[in-house]
């Protein structure tokens, strides 16, 4: 699913950041334009501060009078200069706020709501890459710096514009040869943007490698490999050539930043040259219509080397505005990444109560733009209030099913009804309302247990149910173990009171957890392999009461468990091998069978 | 004083470090400062002169001399100093990118019980996300440094080239009016760099009080930042679950929100800071240009040096506030600098020594009454265990969760030490070894094992380098060979998305068979796996169960298992309750006792496979 690249303009992109500040700060416009006029006021009376002493100077005037005049300009360059920082701070504070508590969130929030299949495609990792890029950093290259930066550009170009009607005095053939030069150096520079910008997937690559690596230092499963089988020495050899890759290309982006400082300097050269040799012949010549003072010399250089600077500081800003404007489309781009499911309901539709059925029928998946078939013809049948069993080896596809069951990634060919309805009949939300998966790999967050259980705020958590759910679980004598009960916080390395969980505890926290979400269909994916004996067959034990009212899906190795269900679905090859209750695959003598010989083999007695 | 001593004491270490971490970054930044801290006086000093030549009617060749002279030196020091600026740029950022790596190093260097301890990933947390957010610590101090010599440079040229104005002749007069006003000025500047001073500190301490209330703020934005919205499972958790707002708050509430109202008060302190220092500043630029004036007015000065001390002078106040604001800076950079050496220089907890690992046919390993407890914890999780692993032979460890198995196994691999009683190795404490010596006689598949997104055979060499033959034989060994070798790139196919974006997403159970090859290519004598099938199908844990005795040929082998199958393989099997050792002995002698813990455990598993 590609949308076109830089489908969003500068133009467009100012409209839109507009749009959220007017909505959230208007007062942050208001002051961004109050602010504008102040740095060309300050600059334009600096540079006549000293014409007005030398023109006092020659004409004789009055020493006070001289005075006054430069109280005067000095007063309004002060009060101009402690306006405009006032105005800057709140500013960039509303901007920064802005950045973290909208911008952020709002990534954050897309990460967590996008389809699944988008979340885990290569586009869909590198929108979401590039768009993190577009919030993280300084002003200059972030999207927060975009709207500031529009606004520098403005107040700078007035600048230019001043110093430009101040030349106009002077002779308006100059501003045609400043404006020429100009012109080139900004065609230059948007050259050079392009090819900073193209890099940027590639740059984006590159972080992504040094966020894993740093990232996969947290693990402690990774600290104890790291210890045992010595990688420090081999952990060195990534890191550096994290560092050779990371380096190159920043030194590429300044290269070409370098070269267009090069070619600035070149013209700024050429500039002042010419500016001093045409005033000094001005100031020398004899035609009193040409002559100008020594007041109007300084003057006029001033503005020719200051037209220099806000040239140059307008090349600058619209150089970070090309940049910014590319991390604002970043951002958009990755929020504006389009579903492929739909998240509203269908007209009139009417949810059953009670536990739905469930139907495969012809169903097939490959993942988007691979050739690879996951599952294929699979066509099942799940009562409501049936429980069955999910086998198979590993690579079967058994994730993929249930993923395709319970709505995460939608099928390449026919159709998952529950209830009689497809997922794009219940919308996405509603439909994984009807689910609780306790998926293999789950993790806790940094909350209290009972956050961890209900996952919502202390105030919606329904205690009793919290309770029975912890009970079911085989949690209860854990949870009295601990130091503050079910307040106690989790994950040790984010809060240093939290407790750490054994594997088996863990596993029983994330049942406690779809206990609680008592939703009408339950699946759970290995959901013993971290327990003991003892704790396993407590589980089995409570199974019914677990899954009553509901349909159910168990997926696991242990095949012990298929005991406790009606049927048994066994995957192979992409396919459904083979489906049948107990009893029945073992008489076909088939995988299942063989596969239940050989766990059982060590339990036989001898 | 004292203080001031400290702040450069630790100054002088940032800045030995920063030659070992980024060498050139400091001399690039002090030469940078030197070209870009001379360069705005070219023009001041040069168009002076002009002016003066052009009033005085000089020779023509003369005045365009000068000219030349300016535009040639402008451009030269203009494009020497942004070159070497773009430089510094580029350097800095580097080091901001490796600083995070720089940090792991150490990190890896450390004990696991450090490595696993909340306060010292709390304290690399904070040291990471001062840098990365705030650029604060060793990240800063070349900026800082070059900065302050900048002013200083900038200071010293400046007050050069304008001490000239007060030291004019003044015909008539007393000598208070001659020097009357001058001392009024000299007060005026002494004024202005007494309040930059003051506000630099004021605000320095209204921005300690306000970050030490961050907490761990860092720890928690690193875990969800970097781990949780990056993560496959949770994606898949949040989705069916729905709980995405409630994440959203608690991101919120615990950092985002706090970052924020730190952020507010330290720039409110500044921007109060900055704008007394600027206002007092202008002040006193003001009163000078007047001064200049009437200086020229009563012709003591040339009307060129009009435009140099006005140039000087405005530079010379800003210098000055510059100049103050850099020392600020560099204070302010003490205390994150402190904390960044207070964790590098933390000492590895567990110490070893440096005895080598005898070369023998066969290794005594014994645990005498060992007691342990985690810290923070109320109960031992192994209590005055005594046991003594048998060479060549296979033990299963089994035991309810909690039981203390995972513990028996930490303290075997030197993770952690014994609170009482000792661990040995052939007559000698396990701690008199050499660290790299002792852990050369264990492969290890942990439970919560983990592959690098790297080639296949590196991960099973655990190396950069490998031997092509002795990978293949150890994933045949452990049955993933004919999966891998399957693959496009076979062996040197690599793992996972995050490093290449053709990397294979193997299932857990591929993996759990390379972590195995990872073990058997290490050919370490003892061999300990934590629940090595547990992510396996029957027909795999099978096909491991058979190929047990030839991945473990002349080893002992620990292994844990829920899976009592696997006890059938054993020679002998210890059963852990409640962190002691309960019961030790073969399957036989222990199904006997149909009141111990063992008969308990197996009955209640193997139930479901009799009928």
């Amino acid at each position: 699913m590609e949308m076109k690249k830089n489908s969003y303009s500068i133009f467009g992109n100012l409209v839109y950041i507009l749009r959220k500040y007017w909505k959230r700060k208007k007062s942050l416009i208001f002051l961004s334009f109050a602010g504008v006029p102040l740095k060309p006021l300050s600059a334009v009376l600096e540079i006549l501060i000293p014409k007005v002493i030398f023109d006092s100077l020659e004409q004789g005037r009055e020493f006070y009078l001289t005075a006054i005049a430069i109280a005067a300009a000095s007063g309004v360059i002060i009060l101009s200069d402690l306006c405009k920082m006032r105005i800057e701070h709140s500013v960039t504070m509303q901007t920064l706020k802005m950045r973290s508590s909208y911008f952020r969130q709002k990534i954050n929030f897309k990460a967590m709501d996008m389809d699944f299949e988008n979340y885990i495609s290569p586009a869909g990792k590198t929108a979401h890459e590039k768009a993190i890029q577009s919030v993280e950093g300084g002003m200059g290259n972030t999207l927060s710096g975009f709207f500031p930066g529009v606004i520098e550009f403005f107040s700078n170009g007035i600048g230019f514009l001043s110093f430009t009607a101040i030349l106009m005095r002077l002779n308006p053939l100059i501003i045609l040869a400043l404006t020429l030069t100009y012109f080139f150096d900004s065609i230059l520079m948007v050259r050079i943007n392009r090819i900073i910008n193209a890099s940027k997937n590639e740059r984006a690559a590159v972080f992504k490698r040094l966020r894993y690596i740093i990232q996969i230092s947290r693990d402690s499963g990774f600290a104890k490999d790291m210890r045992i089988y010595t990688m420090s020495g081999w952990l060195k050899k990534i890191y550096a050539i994290l560092i050779s890759e990371n380096s190159s290309l920043e030194k590429k982006v300044m290269a070409k930043q370098g070269f267009l400082l090069l070619i600035e300097g070149a013209l700024i050269f050429a500039r002042d040259g010419f500016a001093y040799a045409y005033l000094i012949s001005r100031f020398l010549s004899g035609d009193p219509a040409k002559q100008i003072s020594i007041g109007d010399l300084t003057v006029y250089f001033a503005a020719i080397t200051g037209f220099g600077n806000w040239l140059s500081s307008v090349v600058s800003n619209a150089q970070t505005v090309i940049t910014t404007s590319y991390a604002l489309s970043d951002y958009r781009y990755f929020i504006e990444f389009p579903d492929k499911i739909n998240r509203l309901p269908k007209e009139g539709l009417v949810q059953s109560a009670g536990c739905p059925d469930i139907v495969l029928r012809d169903v097939g998946f490959s993942f988007g733009n691979s050739d690879r078939v996951i599952l294929d013809n699979i066509n099942l049948s799940v009562r409501p209030g049936e429980k069955i069993a999910l086998v198979g080896a590993n690579g079967s596809g058994k994730s993929t099913l249930i993923s395709l069951i319970c709505g995460l990634l939608a099928p390449s060919r026919g159709d998952v009804l529950i209830g009689g309805k497809t997922l794009s009949d219940y919308g996405r939300d509603k439909y994984y309302n009807m689910f609780a998966v306790l998926f293999q790999n789950s993790g806790v967050i940094p909350a209290s247990v009972s956050k961890n259980i209900a996952l919502c705020d202390t105030d919606e958590i329904d205690n009793e149910k919290l309770r029975k759910s912890i009970e079911k679980a085989g949690l209860s004598k854990w949870v009295d173990s601990l130091p503050n009960g079910i307040n106690t916080p989790l994950v040790n390395t984010v809060i240093p009171e939290a407790v750490s969980l054994s594997g088996g505890e863990k596993q029983s926290l994330l049942l406690a957890r779809v206990i609680y979400n008592d939703a009408p269909v339950l699946i759970l994916d290995e959901p013993t392999a971290a327990l003991d004996p003892i704790a396993e067959a407590e589980l089995y034990k409570k199974y019914d009461e677990i899954t009553a009212g509901k349909t159910a899906i168990f997926v696991s190795h242990r095949l012990a468990s298929t005991q406790f269900c009606s049927r048994i679905v066994l995957l192979d090859n992409a396919g459904i091998a083979e489906i049948g209750t107990h009893n029945e695959l073992i008489a076909l003598g088939g995988k299942y069978a063989e596969m239940y010989e050989k766990q059982s083999y060590y339990y036989k007695q001898p | 004083m004292k203080k001031t001593n400290q702040h450069i004491r630790m100054l002088a270490k940032s800045i030995r470090e920063l030659k070992r971490i980024s060498p050139g970054y400091l001399a690039l930044s002090i030469s940078s400062s030197v070209f870009s801290a001379i360069y705005p006086y070219i023009p001041i000093y040069m168009s002076a002169k002009i002016i003066d030549a052009l009033i005085a009617k000089n020779e023509i060749k003369t005045i365009f001399a000068n000219v030349i002279i300016t535009i040639s030196l402008t451009f030269i020091f203009g494009i020497v100093s942004q070159i070497l600026n773009k430089s510094l740029q580029l350097k800095g950022s580097i080091l901001k990118n490796h600083h995070d790596l720089f940090l792991n190093e150490k990190m890896n260097s450390l004990a696991l019980s450090q490595a696993e301890d909340a306060r010292v990933q709390a304290m690399k947390e904070r040291i990471s996300s001062n840098a990365n957010m705030f650029s604060f610590g060793i990240v800063r101090v070349a900026g800082d440094l070059a900065y302050f010599a900048n002013c200083l440079i900038s200071v010293c040229i400046a007050a050069a080239l304008s001490c000239s104005l007060f030291f004019t002749e003044q015909p008539g007069g007393s000598i208070a009016e001659r020097f009357g006003l001058s001392g009024l000025l000299l007060a005026a500047i002494a004024l202005s760099v007494f309040v930059n001073y003051k506000s630099s500190v004021k605000k320095m301490k209204q921005i300690s009080k306000s970050t030490s209330t961050l907490g761990n703020v860092s720890s928690y934005m690193a875990f969800y930042e970097k781990q949780y919205l990056e993560d496959y499972d949770a994606a898949k958790d949040i989705r069916i679950f729905g709980h995405k707002s409630f994440i959203l708050r608690e991101i919120g509430k615990n950092s985002a929100d706090k970052l924020l109202e730190m952020r507010k008060i330290t720039w409110r302190a500044q921007v109060n800071a900055n704008m007394a220092s600027a206002a007092v500043n202008s002040l006193t630029g003001g009163l000078l240009y007047v001064f200049a004036a009437s200086k020229a007015y009563m012709g003591l000065i040339s009307s060129g040096s009009i435009v140099l001390y006005f140039g000087a002078i405005n530079r010379f106040i800003s210098a000055v506030a510059g100049t103050a604001s850099a020392a600020f800076r560099i204070r302010e950079n003490t205390e994150y600098l402190k904390l960044f050496f207070d964790f590098l220089e933390l000492k590895p907890a567990v110490q070893c020594g440096n005895r080598k690992a005898e070369k023998r046919k066969n290794h005594t390993l014994e645990f005498n009454n060992v007691s342990f407890r985690y810290p923070n914890a109320a109960n031992n999780a192994v209590s005055n265990l005594t046991v003594s692993i048998p060479w060549g032979k296979k033990i299963a460890v089994v035991g309810e969760n909690g039981s203390g198995k995972t513990t028996f196994i930490k303290l075997l691999c030197s993770f952690y030490k014994p609170d009482k009683g000792s661990i040995s190795l052939d007559g000698y404490d396990i701690f008199d070894y050499d660290f790299s010596e002792y852990m050369s006689l264990f492969s290890v598949v942990f439970q919560d094992f983990k592959l690098l997104a790297q080639p296949i055979c590196k991960n099973v060499s655990a190396d950069d380098t490998y031997d092509e033959k002795r990978v293949y034989a150890a994933l045949k060994k452990a049955g993933a060979a004919s999966y891998i070798y399957s693959l496009k790139n076979k062996s040197r196919q690599f793992l996972y998305g995050d490093f290449d974006i053709d990397g294979v997403n193997v299932s857990g159970g591929e993996e759990q068979k390379i972590a195995i090859a990872r073990a058997v290519y290490k050919d370490a004598p003892y061999m300990i796996l934590d629940e090595p099938t547990a992510a396996l199908d029957p027909i795999a844990e099978f096909e491991i169960y058979q190929n047990i005795s030839n991945i473990i040929k002349d080893k002992t082998v620990i292994l844990i298992s829920h899976r009592l199958s696997s006890c059938r393989l054993c020679d002998k099997i210890a059963v852990f309750d409640k962190g002691s050792l309960v019961q030790f002995g073969s399957h036989d002698e222990l199904l006997a006792d149909e009141n111990g813990k063992y008969y308990r455990l197996w009955k209640a598993q193997s139930q479901y496979y009799n009928i």
